[in-house]
């Protein structure tokens, strides 16, 4: 009895044709999902060189305390008096500039809501924005 | 009577790599996904503020991320860091070109936090900062 020793072959190659629809749609759903930008809401700032900053002159003082309390030209004024008043002191003088002085302590909504209002000041009265912001640790 | 019978001719059976390739793709991709929408539920909590000066910001060349917790941690590209000292090996591998830093940050943070990481990222080069808000 003789026994042989069984030889296998196989032939190792690339077939493209396996690349089926459905994987490809796969692939391509996968890039898709990958390359969609994130929509997100926001206020973008572009800073100013150092070398360019100008001082603030000419300005409409507005602060906020570490309590929240918001003040115009050392004035106390209540959340919902702000935009008024700042849209009379600009239309007084529509080349001034809004200065912005926030505590350190105050929170960042604080901040975000003066200059909403800085903000709205000038669209309303078509003026181009000119916000300064300064932080006071006292 | 002797009857002769035909074996068909057996075929040597092929292997294609072209699935294997296919199946490692997939693979990767789906681990690439993951990771991508993977959500650190520290980070998604967050409170941010509502303005009505916020538009959707598109087509800005993106950097690194920085989420600021009400807590006063700082998380970049999802990694907590302790001061912002460490932005640096963060941002200044990736710095090219006219690029912009997203900041989320909670609306309980102090403004002295956020004024630090500003001032951090002006050293470092930055001028374009988009602060992300909610509502």
């Amino acid at each position: 009895m003789k026994f042989f020793k069984q030889r296998k072959n196989y032939e190792i190659g690339f077939d493209f044709v396996s690349i089926s629809m459905a994987n490809l749609a796969f692939i391509v759903l996968a890039f898709l999902i990958l390359s969609i930008p994130k929509k997100e809401k926001g206020i973008l700032f572009a800073f100013e060189e150092k070398e360019q900053l100008e001082s603030p002159s000419n300005y409409v003082r507005f602060s906020i305390n570490d309590k929240g309390e918001f003040f115009i030209e050392d004035e106390n004024l209540s959340y919902d008096k702000l935009l008024e008043k700042l849209k009379a002191y600009l239309s007084e003088d529509s080349t001034r500039s809004i200065y912005l002085i926030i505590h350190r302590n105050a929170t960042y909504e604080y901040f975000i809501k003066a200059f909403d209002i800085a903000n709205e000041t000038f669209k309303t009265l078509k003026l181009s924005p000119k916000i300064f912001i300064g932080v006071i640790k006292r | 009577m002797a009857v002769r019978v035909k074996f068909p001719k057996r075929e040597i059976p092929g292997i294609s790599l072209i699935s294997l390739a296919n199946l490692g793709f997939i693979i990767a991709i789906f681990l690439i996904l993951a990771i991508k929408f993977k959500k650190n539920p520290k980070i998604e909590n967050i409170n941010l503020p509502v303005s009505s000066s916020a538009f959707e910001i598109l087509g800005q060349k993106r950097i690194v991320d920085i989420v600021v917790l009400s807590s006063g941690d700082i998380y970049v590209d999802g990694v907590k860091i302790n001061s912002v000292n460490d932005l640096e090996s963060f941002i200044l591998p990736k710095m090219k070109g006219d690029l912009t830093i997203f900041i989320k940050a909670d609306k309980n943070i102090n403004v002295g936090v956020y004024v630090d990481l500003i001032e951090k990222l002006r050293k470092l080069g930055i001028n374009k900062i988009a602060l992300i808000t909610g509502g």
